[in-house]
């Protein structure tokens, strides 16, 4: 076994072609030499990740298969700290030469942004970790074959079209898996594999004599678990009534606009839950690092631990450690460990997403392991926990809750979504909307979404059911950040209750 | 990676195949970037990656497969591809048949694009620095708080068959954008340019319109939301404009029944005038000013079209299996959007204004109901009122539900085209597109965002 300073000396003779996934001991050694070509050129700090990244994905409509797809991305990032600045290098080159490039890439960066930083990187404390974590899983998505995959989605869409007026469907399977390696100057050493899966379907009916067409979209959710999730979930009927449910909202009256309590289910609330509270509670949102892209957060520090954000019902809570929740990790992109903390409480803001280099940006604000890349060859920076609606010790059930409202819609399914640059000013529309009169589900409506200022509808919720009813929502491509990354995102709640938001109508005769 | 080297890589590649039609696309790409905020840079980077997919059909099955290709390293990178071959061949031994299959397409004539700037594609990190600090030095001198991104990219990229088609394309882009905010967080203003060409970006200036939009742009006044008349500056267009009429042009959908297109009896609404008469949008890859790649994800050559002429929908994009079904010519395929202008600039829409609202930005755009192409979003860093041909005060942000092709039927003037990226970017798509007076605008609620 050679030391590191025998493998400096050979570095730029001896291609390391041969480096792949599998070969997982040479990954100990290329962050070996990175941390000490990195150290040699005056970093601070350095880390490296090499990482690769893989997705499956069948594609279908009605009754025949449009794709069968599958990739493969494999590569590494080193990121250097030279004099308070970042420099980062990415490249798929597994050569040595390459890697002593891209070191030098990342320090040539650094060193020219140095020159204009005005506030040098601070940070946090941390230690070294040597781990390796696999998320939960029973069955690799990836071990499934082909054939057994396509006749489920055949059997989805046979079921959406047994409805006379149904034209159309797609469905798809996803799965992907992440093999994700980081080594910092630290001295950890940290290995997670990761796997997600997801199903989904769209179903169309169209009435042409009207000029018209509804959809409905399953509601599963994407998880991090394997093919056990989607053979769980019963898409198959679950088809079978969204084919039923997209031809009566051809025939379903427009809701007529005004003030109504709104019944949000899990599989609804996810979607408001990411964009109004999620994205809020992000630090460097609300310090301005967005404020070309994504926007700024009307969470200012100036509101930390005395704005009241919801009712006393509302309890948010960050957990990058939840089970299945698809931000789920064991340690950060920084290699920090991670962590649950309550980001609004009894409806009071006390806390944000925060990464390593942003403690102590807000007197007592502590770094709480959000670092995240979406690739090998993208910069990391602070991505979304799972934040979900805690329903705490409530006793309440989604039947009490119902039996409360004499003039109120229940919402299924996250359906269009749009919010202001700030997060104040929402409309959230769904896929299957119930009218609810007198405490009873009376009749469907269409065209339904509701808009709302954020502050306000958190402090309408007057209930939340308990954990009994808990489901977790979620997306694989929250997009952030410039150049845009994606990242995979969970939220968990339990049917909530909402006075009096304002419904409009998006129907063309609106 | 040249044009020989890609034919070399591809070639040896296909030749390794053992199934009659295998399709390799290739990407190269150097990409630069220096994001900045507060005044100060914060993230950056430099990537070199390699891409590859490769699309196997045995028979009527097909599959597709993608990877990183270390493209740096010509003999990894065909064994690399042979890797990706062998899996696609294997796994479209097991898919199931495509019901849409079409023959490969054969060689191909394509337009001559000029795209690339070397200057562009292999710019040093401190020559980004510099270009950003002198963004900053404006920023601080007009006393906002600037944040943005500069990203510079060259790229190539490569599309080879065993029919014999191979097409090649090579392109550089530098984008620079920056939002400036006045420091008590009351006023916000947003400029982004765009070129094949570094020298065809003017940093200070940029940042000196972005820092003027947010100093005027403080304290925005509440009014009622409704329906007024308003001017889109050609940013504004973009986002709403540009970026829907890509996904909307599909023929399929029209034919469908499930688009805005959609006309009665199964047909669609090609040859109606569905737009105000001095309404022209068409693609062009050759475009001088925003140039683009000419061919298609399968090597499809795409060349000047139009889809709307003088408001009339001239074309709406057919795939090559959906024209093959229907009778068609396939296309016509977009990488570029081009809406004709006029002379007359943003200053003499504005005097021609008796009363409503300027708009220089739109954010958050996403669809409510797709038969009639209605969206809602929102408007951001900087929103006017005009009164008597002046601007008056600037206003708080409005949520609007609009459909875009209602828009385009309901114009008042047109004014001098720009090019302009979408703020809420997808891929590096291209548009240069003038500023539009409108006869009205929905607007639907007040945001407080600034």
């Amino acid at each position: 076994m050679l030391n590191r300073r025998e493998l400096l000396a050979i570095a730029a003779t001896v291609p390391l072609t041969s480096l792949n996934a599998a070969e997982k001991a040479d990954r100990d050694r290329l962050a070996d030499m990175a941390m000490e070509l990195a150290k040699k050129a005056g970093a601070e700090y350095a880390d490296l990740r090499v990482s690769r990244y893989d997705n499956e994905g069948i594609f279908t409509r009605e009754r025949q298969v449009q794709n069968v797809s599958s990739s493969s991305s494999y590569g590494y990032g080193v990121r250097v700290l030279k004099k308070g600045a970042w420099g980062f290098s990415a490249t798929n080159d597994f050569r040595e030469e390459a890697l002593a490039q891209a070191v030098r890439n990342a320090i040539e960066i650094a060193e020219a942004n140095g020159a204009i930083q005005t506030r040098p990187v601070h940070l946090a404390p941390l230690k070294a970790y040597t781990a390796k974590w696999k998320s939960a899983y029973e069955i690799d998505p990836f071990t499934i074959p082909i054939e057994r995959k396509v006749d489920l989605l055949m059997k989805v869409n046979a079921a959406a079209l047994e409805t006379k007026g149904v034209g159309f469907v797609n469905s798809y399977v996803r799965a992907v898996r992440e093999d994700r390696y980081f080594a910092s100057s630290l001295g950890s050493r940290i290995q997670q594999d990761i796997v997600r899966s997801h199903g989904q379907f769209m179903v169309t009916a169209v009435d042409r004599s009207k000029g018209d067409s509804q959809s409905r979209r399953s509601m599963m959710a994407p998880i991090q678990r394997g093919w056990e999730a989607i053979e769980e979930y019963p898409l198959v009927q679950e088809a079978a009534q969204a084919g039923e449910e997209a031809v009566m909202k051809l025939k379903a009256p427009g809701v007529e606009p005004g003030v109504y309590d709104l019944l949000l289910h899990p599989n609804h609330l996810w979607l408001t839950i990411h964009e109004s509270c999620g994205h809020p509670t992000e630090l460097d949102r609300a310090l301005g690092y967005e404020a070309n892209y994504a926007g700024t957060s009307f969470l200012t520090p100036d509101k930390l631990g005395k704005f009241q954000y919801g009712s006393k019902w509302v309890n948010m809570v960050a957990d990058r450690m939840q089970p299945h929740g698809l931000a789920t990790v064991a340690y950060d992109d920084d290699g920090a460990p991670a962590q649950r903390w309550y980001l609004i409480r009894d409806g009071v803001f006390i806390d944000y997403q925060t990464t390593r280099e942003q403690e102590g940006l807000v007197p007592g604000v502590k770094a709480h392991a959000c670092t995240h890349a979406d690739s090998w060859s993208s910069v990391v920076f602070q991505r979304m926990p799972n934040v979900s609606l805690d329903p705490m010790d409530s006793k309440l059930t989604e039947a009490e809750l119902l039996s409360e409202i004499n003039n109120g819609i229940l919402i299924l399914g996250d359906g269009s979504f749009s919010i202001d640059q700030q997060r104040y000013n929402f409309q959230f529309g769904g896929q299957v909307f119930w009218e609810i009169k007198n405490g009873k589900k009376t009749r469907m409506l269409r065209d339904v979404a509701y808009q709302a200022r954020t502050p306000e509808f958190w402090n309408s919720c007057d209930g939340v059911a308990g954990k009994a009813e808990y489901e977790l929502g979620g997306a694989f491509n929250d997009g952030k950040g410039e150049p845009p990354q994606s990242n995979a995102v969970s939220h968990g709640c339990t049917p909530s209750r909402f006075r009096g938001v304002n419904v409009i109508n998006t129907g063309r005769k609106s | 990676m040249t044009s020989e080297q890609a034919r070399d890589i591809t070639g040896k590649a296909l030749k390794a195949a053992t199934v009659p039609e295998v399709e390799i696309s290739l990407s190269h790409d150097r990409h630069g970037f220096l994001r900045f905020a507060r005044n100060a840079p914060t993230t950056s980077g430099l990537t070199l990656t390699g891409q590859a997919n490769v699309t196997a059909w045995k028979g009527k099955r097909k599959a597709s497969v993608a990877g990183a290709v270390d493209l740096a390293n010509p003999k990894s990178a065909v064994d690399e591809l042979k890797r990706l071959v062998v899996q696609a061949e294997r796994l479209a031994a097991i898919s199931p048949e495509d019901r849409e299959y079409l023959p490969l397409l054969g060689p191909q004539k394509y337009l001559e694009v000029n795209a690339y700037d070397p200057e562009t594609a292999e710019m040093t990190a401190a020559k980004r620095a510099q270009h950003v600090a002198d963004a900053i030095r404006v920023a601080n001198e007009r006393k906002v708080v600037g944040a943005g991104l500069f990203e510079q990219r060259g790229s190539e990229q490569a599309i080879a068959n065993s029919a014999g088609l191979f097409a090649y394309h090579r392109g550089s882009v530098a984008t620079f954008s920056i939002t400036a905010r006045t420091p008590d967080d009351r006023g916000s203003g947003y400029t982004a340019v765009s070129s094949s060409r570094i020298s065809g970006l003017d940093f200070k200036e940029t940042a000196a319109m972005a820092a003027h939009k947010a100093v005027e742009s403080r304290n925005g006044r509440e009014i009622k939301p409704e329906d007024y008349p308003a001017i889109l500056e050609p940013q504004a267009v973009a986002d709403l404009i540009g970026n829907t009429m890509r996904g909307i042009v599909d023929a399929r959908r029209a034919d469908e029944g499930r688009s805005v297109f959609s006309g009665p009896d199964g047909k669609t609404r090609i040859g109606e005038r569905i737009f105000d008469p001095r309404v022209t949008v068409y693609t062009d890859p050759a475009n001088r000013t925003i140039p683009s790649r000419p061919f298609d994800g399968d090597g499809y050559p795409i060349r000047a079209a139009d889809f709307i002429r003088e408001g009339v929908l001239k074309n709406l994009t057919y795939s090559r299996y959906w024209a093959g079904r229907n009778k068609k010519a396939a296309g016509p395929f977009l990488n570029n959007l081009i809406m004709d202008g006029t002379d007359t600039p943003l200053s003499k829409l504005i005097e021609n204004t008796e009363r409503g609202v300027l708009v220089t930005r739109l954010w958050y755009i996403r669809p409510v109901d797709p038969q009639q192409a209605l969206y809602t979003g929102l408007t951001r860093d900087g929103l006017f009122w005009i009164e008597d041909g002046k601007i008056r005060h600037p206003l708080k942000n409005f949520r609007f539900n609009e459909s875009p092709y209602r828009l385009l039927g309901d114009v008042a003037e047109i004014g001098q085209v720009l090019p302009v990226v979408a703020g809420e970017r997808y891929g590096d798509f291209r548009m240069m597109l003038p500023a539009l007076r409108l006869k009205s605008f929905r607007f639907t609620s007040i945001s407080d965002a600034v």
